[in-house]
């Protein structure tokens, strides 16, 4: 009888209490307003969200940025569905090795990197020195990360993906901020940012310094190397507004470097500069213009190097137009432009042969790229949207050479997005694959090194297939993909011995090709406005022509990742990372040299508080679950590290 | 323990068929709402309380929408729930569907709709009110629906001495830089109650504007002032059902009823903290006539 009772009770419960929701909670209100959004846009044919992109895009917000240990750009993306983030160094500079969907090495040559539009990969080694770009962790309003080829959009080299780093426009208002911090490992850094308007000009003005020992080498080094880096990095962004309709945006900067060189006693300088300028003009109710220049120095200083004292001086030149326009009530839109690109690469330690003459016309290599692109969606009925994209660009290296993309965005129910995507994307030799002619003299061993001006386009296609829903009233976003890349003409660097042991001449060809297929899976759960927890899990594996260990082994078949941020009350703050990678084995770019890495796990944190509004004192650790560990095959470990700090912000 | 399961049976139909149903039963009137969502949920209560009788419900995220044949009116909760294809006999009375009008030319059948905003000559004052030195306020939208809101909010200015800066957005990305424009030529904002330019990044930025700037920023709901706003003047979301209520029962007498019903009720509140951050100093006596008051 009691549990009739306890029913009865309940129903009673049930049938009499008042109507449950007194006042909808105030995270419900925006969001009531992002679900009408969702009615609008579709009832005015507004430009689709963002979850229905044709592609895998992974957004990590300001929010994101602020809360995150990271005291570099690659930590901030370390913990990220599909990415392999690892601290490693190499012989030119780089700190950060960062890919998409696999293939960590020195140079990722297949993964193209914007900041604020402009391409940053350099064509002389083909990827991106990390360390190097003049863009400071203060000026990051958001970093995109798109996930697959996307070549027809931004051209060559976006194979495994696209990331843009979009740093912030100059406030509506004079202000200002700084932040200084130090830790473990002698790390200091500080500086400082300044927002203000001059006569309708909008400028921001920022600085950092950066110092760090850097890591320990890792015992029994074949070389002993040193780490250390003292940076100091430089931008101003201006934003002029002449009419309702024209935009123009100018930005500058540098990154002035000095660092220890792995695999040596060595040190280097390393110098960036950038200029660029950008147009943006409204034509109409749907179309825009875009027109951008841009300049982009690096020089590389090593000395002394093995032979002698080493410099490379690379000049980078773009120009871009872009025009974007929608017909048909928004359902049809289309993005075309054309762009041209000139890359200098001077060294006369890689292009020339001894006895070397400083820079001369033997040691310069130009690749100037022409690339026209267009972009079409349509929005064939709702809930389904076709996607195609074509561009072909030619160059003196590779030749001409056409990208493909094609989606099918189906959203049979609101908040439920599939995606089915082919691409075909090239990756154009680089100057060093082609064109070196490196000479280091023994005695008692010579090393030569060619390159080979017979490579062509590496081709990498992909077919895809995703899912991105929201549940829970949008609280829940789950995303999952599945892909399979097929990638032709990789370079495969090898070495012949002469039969009397006293030359060592290394070469190139591109036989190698490799199958990758893989799954990733992601779960974020938003606590509030800026409170989210999330996991991640990414699986890969590749299966090579040749059996090498550099191309099947060098990616890790398991990463997991989870991790959160929230708000604690009174004032404090925190955030956790937590990242898993299997075991596998890391090759030097010219193959010679690989080191297994077992599998390990990495914690980040970071706890803040926050006495008063414009203040924030904070705690942080990086690799805190490990005294040291190998990441990758640089002769270093990576270890525990520990800082603290203060920003203002006024 | 299987007699039990019997009476479990028989009481627990009994009381689901109740809950979901109710006593009363108005047939040709059927509830349809977008989603679950809070505040979907809140103004449907107000309309039950108001209307009396327990009508059948739907959530277009959840059900399958089967109107009964007798259904003379639809009283929908959301913008989704309003561009349902209903009958042409059917009289939609639509409401929290701050981006969409219908006209004529969306459907044949009549339509009311239950505005979300108290009227702009009742809005004006109270802003008035709540900041005394008030003269220009710059007004932000992106929507093509909220233009007459704008309009109206031009009239009444001239009444209370206000300027009305009109700042139509082509989207909540333009934001930042138009009010970077707009600094030191306003004294405060008003946020139209816009789908388009409302979202999470966007308050976050008029949030940082205001506190930054010493600027009150008001928003036209309730639960936006919790999240950091100055204040809301605004209708609460159950008196909005409640006057979608009204609608329906004078529909059902054949009363006719205008195309477009305000709410009768409007409600002020306002957040301390978020008053202090944007320089409002707010006198007792004001305290003494909000509604709410946010710490």
């Amino acid at each position: 009888m009691w549990t009739v009772a306890l029913v009865i009770f309940i129903e009673g419960i049930l049938l009499f209490s008042p109507s449950l929701p007194a006042q909808a909670a105030g995270e419900e209100a925006i969001q009531f307003f992002e679900e009408e959004a969702q009615v609008s846009i579709t009832a005015s044919r507004r430009p689709q969200p963002v979850q229905e992109a044709p592609v895998a895009i992974d957004v990590i917000t300001q929010e994101e940025i602020r809360a995150s240990a990271a005291t570099n750009i690659w930590d901030l993306m370390r913990f990220r569905v599909g990415m392999d983030v690892m601290d490693g160094r190499s012989a030119d500079g780089n700190r950060g090795i960062v890919t998409i969907r696999g293939f960590p090495q020195e140079y990722v040559n297949n993964m193209q990197v914007l900041v604020d539009g402009r391409s940053v990969y350099t064509g002389y080694e083909g990827g991106v020195v990390w360390p190097q770009l003049p863009v400071q962790i203060q000026d990051i309003d958001r970093i995109e990360i798109v996930r697959g080829p996307n070549a027809a959009l931004y051209g060559s080299n976006a194979g495994l993906g696209v990331i843009n780093i979009i740093t912030k426009k100059p406030e509506a208002k004079t202000a200002v901020s700084a932040y200084g911090q130090g830790g473990n490992l002698e790390t200091r850094m500080g500086g400082a940012a300044a927002d203000f308007s001059v006569g309708g000009l909008a400028s921001r003005l920022s600085y950092s310094y950066w110092h760090e020992a850097g890591f320990p080498n890792a015992p029994n080094p074949l070389f002993p190397a040193k780490d250390d880096l003292t940076a100091n990095l430089f931008n101003y962004r201006g934003l002029l507004s002449p009419s309702d309709s024209t935009k123009i945006e100018l930005l500058g900067g540098g990154a002035l470097n000095r660092q220890g060189i792995t695999y040596a006693d060595q040190n280097g300088k390393f110098h960036d500069y950038f200029g660029m300028a950008k147009l943006q003009q409204t034509l109409g109710g749907n179309s825009s213009i875009e027109f951008m220049v841009a300049r982009h120095n690096y020089t590389q200083d090593i000395f002394p190097n093995i032979d002698g004292h080493e410099k490379l001086l690379y000049t980078q030149d773009d120009a871009e137009m872009l025009h974007r326009i929608s017909w048909w009530n928004d359902r049809l839109k289309t993005t075309w432009g054309a762009n041209y690109r000139n890359s200098v690469s001077q060294s006369e330690q890689t292009f020339s042969s001894a006895p070397r003459q400083g820079i001369t016309a033997d040691s310069t290599q130009k690749i100037p790229y022409r690339r026209i692109f267009l972009h079409q969606s349509i929005d064939v009925i709702d809930g389904l949207t076709l996607v195609g994209a074509a561009s072909v660009e030619h160059s003196n290296l590779g030749g001409t050479e056409p990208a493909y993309q094609s989606a099918i965005i189906l959203t049979p129910v609101k908040n439920h997005t599939f995606r089915l995507t082919y691409s075909l994307s090239p990756t154009i030799p680089n100057s060093y694959d082609s064109h070196a002619n490196v000479q280091y003299a023994g005695p008692p061993f010579s090393v030569f090194l060619h390159g080979n001006p017979n490579q062509v386009s590496q081709i990498l296609k992909s077919y895809e297939a995703g899912y991105r829903g929201a549940y829970l009233d949008k609280k829940l976003d789950v995303e999952t993909n599945l892909f399979f890349m097929d990638i032709k003409h990789i370079v495969y660097y090898y070495g012949v011995i002469d039969p009397f042991f006293t030359e060592l001449t290394i070469l190139n060809n591109q036989d190698e090709a490799a199958i990758v297929r893989g799954a990733e899976a992601k779960l974020t759960y938003r606590i509030g406005h800026t409170g989210s927890v999330y996991t991640n899990y990414t699986f890969e594996t590749i299966s090579d022509r040749l059996g090498d260990d550099r191309i099947n082994k060098s990616t890790p078949h398991h990463k997991v990742n989870f991790g959160g941020q929230a708000s604690l009350g009174e004032g404090f703050s925190g955030s956790v990372n937590v990242g898993f990678k299997s075991r596998y084995a890391i090759s030097s770019a010219d193959s010679f040299q690989t080191v297994a890495v077992k599998s390990y796990w990495r914690l980040d944190a970071r706890l803040a508080y926050r006495p008063i509004q414009h203040m924030e004192i904070f705690v942080a650790g990086k690799n805190l679950l490990d005294s040291r560990h190998i990441e990758f095959q640089d002769a270093l470990e990576v270890p525990r590290t520990y800082y603290g700090g203060m920003s203002l912000q006024f | 323990m299987q007699r039990h399961a019997k009476y479990l049976t028989c009481i627990l139909t009994a009381g689901i068929w109740l809950t979901v149903s109710g006593i009363g039963w108005a047939q040709d009137v059927v509830a349809v709402s977008g989603s679950a969502l809070g505040p979907y949920r809140e103004a449907f209560d107000g309309f039950q309380e108001a209307f009396g009788l327990t009508v059948p419900s739907y959530s277009l995220s959840e059900d399958n929408v089967k109107l009964p044949p007798e259904t003379r009116i639809v009283v929908a909760f959301g913008g989704k729930a309003a561009l349902f294809p209903y009958p042409e006999n059917v009289t939609l009375i639509y409401c929290m569907a701050p981006g969409i009008k219908l006209t004529p030319g969306d459907r044949h059948g009549y339509s009311v709709e239950i505005e979300m905003l108290p009227p702009a000559s009742l809005i004006l004052p109270k802003l008035k009110e709540i900041q005394p030195s008030l003269k220009r306020l710059a007004v932000l939208w992106t929507s093509e629906s909220m233009k007459r809101h704008v309009e109206e909010l031009r009239q009444a200015s001239a009444q209370v001495g206000i300027e009305i800066v009109s700042q139509q957005l082509k989207s909540p990305d333009e934001l930042p830089e138009r009010l970077r424009s707009l600094y030191g030529k306003i004294d405060a904002v008003w946020l139209m109650p816009d789908p388009l330019l409302i979202n999470s990044q966007s308050f976050t930025v008029l949030k940082g504007f205001s506190w930054s700037n010493r600027v009150p920023f008001y928003v036209p709901t309730a639960g936006l002032v919790e999240q950091g706003a100055t204040a809301s003047i605004s209708t609460s979301f159950r008196e909005i059902g409640r006057a979608a209520a009204l609608a329906a029962r004078q529909t059902l007498s054949g009363k006719s009823v205008e195309a477009m019903v305000y709410p009768e009720k409007m409600m002020i509140v306002l957040s301390l903290k978020a008053a202090g951050n944007a320089g409002l100093v707010i006198s007792p006596e004001l305290l003494k006539n909000l509604d709410r008051v946010v710490p």
